[in-house]
């Protein structure tokens, strides 16, 4: 009955804003350790309407916000935008122009990389303007921009290649913009090789555009996934396709 | 620090022969035989403090035996003539060695039992920073592991609380919020970036299109010869990676969409979703799940809407307000009661008068004046608990509350009292407040006779409570007027 002890009084109590303030607080003796166990298991989808204002600020505010995330609030902010309730319209306009300078300057210190090889500098560079394009750009002219730019970079280093991290952002860049027969063109020498599981999801992701199923059985036929370097959800997809 | 008991036994030996060795300096009594007291004894308790009983013992006995060997030992190699009469030192040494012995075994087991408890205080302050480092390790990772997981709960898109709120968005009685609830939900769950709702208009024969996202779509679409029309008349749901098991399906036709749905309201096909682009990484049977399930969840709203609509909306409405009139009222008041006899389900009914309606009429316009009319309508209807119509007067508008009874219709007068006076600054209010009287009746849901009693019987209960609540309004007024 402790823990529903804290419930009943809990506002007698200082109340933290997330699990790990609680833990903090429960350390100190601030909080009992209910507070804890009750904030933990409060947590709810920031997805869920109505948009929990203090909770979406919080996740705006993680130092380590990453592109995934920053992708999400994005979503939510555009969404709140067009609601018709005018001061979460002004917060969420706020939050994503807060959103977008970070990713802005993340590309500036990017640019600013001194330090490693070229071909890091350019990857580094290359997927911070392809993240700021998608944070940025709610409009197509200006994911478009970031995204030529971003493959002006990735071309220069690692346009001959075949593979790898840098290659595959590279095709992404391309898909982006919508240039599906320049992505396939430069996927071909990868995919014939059979041997990487990235540039094979990608092929197959191109056939999903073109709605072109035959093209994608084909992609898949025969194939061993589990022998392939894959994500668990892309194998996933993979293998509903190839089922 | 801890001192071995093999350093300690060593280090009390040497105190206790350096007292055999100091006896050495005086010739004539190299045991202290003479003295008032024993340094000898002295010594040793001084060890045993220090270092305990056992050492204090190994200190008496060194002692003991430096006094006694050491004169011998350097009178036969030489060193002094040093001579010592045994029979006196022993007998001068009884009674010191006695106390001494006690001393000794007092201090020393002071000193142990000292030692001990330190030793024992070491230790578990050693284990309570061994602990509380463990604690401090386990709560870090612990921070982590829920940040891990308030992340991926956060993150969640289609969780059952946030299809629970979507699904809550489409109650409504307006098509419209319906359809742009139900093509949101989709939208939300599928990450869509095209999608389209159309619905079949059987006048037509057409699928015209309800609501969209997305690039610019056909506005009217033939049931022959466009997928949205072959899952309409199969009533068969569309996905890309079958698209080879669909007969009678053109194949140009077919890559217009990744999933289609069709859509019903209540039991009757009703129209189709089509998802028309969607990520490569969320098209997978989740997915298709989800959607599935919001499909089929919003038949019930869909259907709600659609008898709504053909109830209520169908007919002719007033120009300003958008409201249906009084035949109307009449007859879905009609159909609300017989719906409900018998069934202890309760129906009310409540009359709202703008008291000075004539006022705003004359001071501004009529059309001003229907407009706080509609406004007033907009404000009850916003939580679409009730159906507006006007009633008998210009001033008065009418709204059936089905489900609610009389108690709920009390709340539902003062939260529109409440309402209509926050929103007075509205232009469609004026800048003046408006005073709204209300007559309200109930019908609990009993049996009945005729529909048309318990109809007749409702408005005139309600327009008696009208009048009441008026006369109050006048007498407060022409008080107000009289001070």
């Amino acid at each position: 009955m402790r823990g529903f002890h804290y419930i009943s009084s809990m506002r007698e109590f200082y109340s933290p804003r997330t699990p790990r303030a609680a833990l903090m607080a429960a350390e100190a003796n601030i909080l009992p350790i209910e507070a804890f166990a009750y904030k933990a298991a409060s947590v709810k989808p920031l997805f869920e309407e109505p948009y929990d204002l203090d909770d979406l600020e919080q996740f705006l505010a993680q130092p380590n916000l990453d592109f995934a995330g920053a992708m999400m609030l994005s979503e939510i902010f555009v969404a709140m935008t067009r609601a018709g309730d005018k001061e979460r319209a002004l917060f969420a306009a706020e939050s994503l122009t807060s959103l977008e300078d970070r990713w802005a300057r993340k590309v500036d210190e990017a640019r600013r990389h001194a330090a490693g090889e070229r071909a890091e500098r350019s990857f580094l560079l290359g997927r911070s303007l392809y993240e700021r394009a998608l944070v940025a750009g709610r409009t197509a002219a200006i994911r478009d921009h970031y995204l030529r730019e971003a493959l002006h970079f990735l071309d220069e280093v690692f346009g001959s290649g075949t593979a790898g991290p840098a290659f595959a952002l590279l095709i992404r860049c391309l898909v982006r913009l919508g240039e599906l027969d320049e992505a396939e063109a430069r996927l071909a020498p990868g995919l014939g090789r059979g041997d990487d599981g990235e540039v094979l999801a990608l092929a197959v992701e191109i056939a999903y555009l073109r709605k072109d199923v035959h093209r994608i059985a084909e992609l898949l036929h025969g194939k061993d996934l589990d022998g392939l370097a894959l994500d668990e959800g892309v194998r996933g997809i993979l293998s509903f396709w190839q089922a | 620090m801890r001192v071995s008991l093999a350093l300690r036994s060593t280090e009390a030996a040497v105190a206790g022969f350096a007292v055999g060795l100091l006896g050495l300096f005086d010739k004539g009594d190299p045991g202290f035989a003479s003295s008032n007291f024993m340094p000898q004894v002295l010594v040793a308790v001084a060890v045993a403090s220090f270092h305990g009983s056992a050492a204090g013992a190994v200190a008496i006995v060194a002692a003991a035996l430096g006094t006694a060997l050491l004169p011998s030992i350097a009178h036969l190699i030489g060193l002094s003539r040093v001579n010592i009469d045994y029979g006196a030192w022993f007998e001068a040494a009884r009674l010191p060695l006695a106390l001494g012995m006690a001393a000794i075994f007092v201090a020393g087991t002071i000193r142990d039992s000292y030692a001990k408890s330190v030793r024992n205080l070491l230790e578990r302050i050693r284990s309570l920073v061994r602990r509380e480092l463990h604690a401090r390790k386990t709560n870090e990772a612990l921070a982590e592991l829920v940040d891990e997981l308030h992340k991926r709960v956060a993150g969640q898109r289609d969780s059952v609380p946030a299809l629970y709120a979507r699904i809550r968005k489409m109650d409504s009685l307006d098509m419209a919020t319906v359809v742009k609830g139900l093509l949101d939900a989709a939208v939300a769950f599928s990450q869509a970036s095209s999608a389209l709702i159309y619905e079949f208009d059987p006048i037509s024969g057409q699928l015209l299109l309800a609501a969209t996202t997305g690039p610019d779509a056909e506005p009217v679409l033939p049931l022959e010869g466009s997928l949205e029309g072959w899952v309409f008349r199969g009533n068969t749901r569309f996905t890309l990676r079958s698209i080879d098991d669909y007969l009678g399906l053109s194949r140009t036709e077919a890559k217009k969409s990744v999933l289609a749905f069709p859509v019903k309201a209540g039991e009757l096909p009703w129209g189709v979703l089509n998802i028309r682009e969607m990520p490569f990484y969320r098209y997978n049977p989740n997915t298709e799940n989800d959607i599935a399930i919001i499909v089929d969840l919003a038949s019930a709203y869909l259907r709600k809407a659609v008898e709504f609509r053909e109830r209520v909306l169908s007919h002719p409405r007033n120009a300003v307000t958008g409201l249906p009139g009084y035949a109307d009222f009449l007859r879905v008041l009609g159909e609300e009661v017989a719906l409900r006899a018998g069934r202890l389900i309760s129906v009310s009914v409540v009359i709202a008068e703008i008291l000075g309606f004539r006022d705003i009429v004359f001071d501004r316009s009529g059309k001003d004046a229907f407009l706080s009319l509609k406004r007033l309508a907009e404000v009850a209807s916003a939580g679409d608990r009730c159906l507006a119509f006007h009633f008998r007067e210009d001033a008065q508008l009418v709204f059936i509350l089905p489900d609610i009874d009389r108690n709920g219709a009390s709340l539902f007068c003062l939260e529109l009292s409440e309402s209509a006076g926050k929103a007075a600054p509205d232009a469609a209010f004026g800048s003046e407040s408006v005073e709204i009287a209300f007559g309200l009746s109930s019908f609990a849901g009993g049996p009945i006779g005729q529909a048309e009693d318990v109809v007749g019987s409702l408005i005139g209960e309600a327009e008696h409570v009208l009048g009441l609540s008026k006369s109050v309004f006048a007498l407060h007024s022409r008080q107000g007027e009289g001070e």
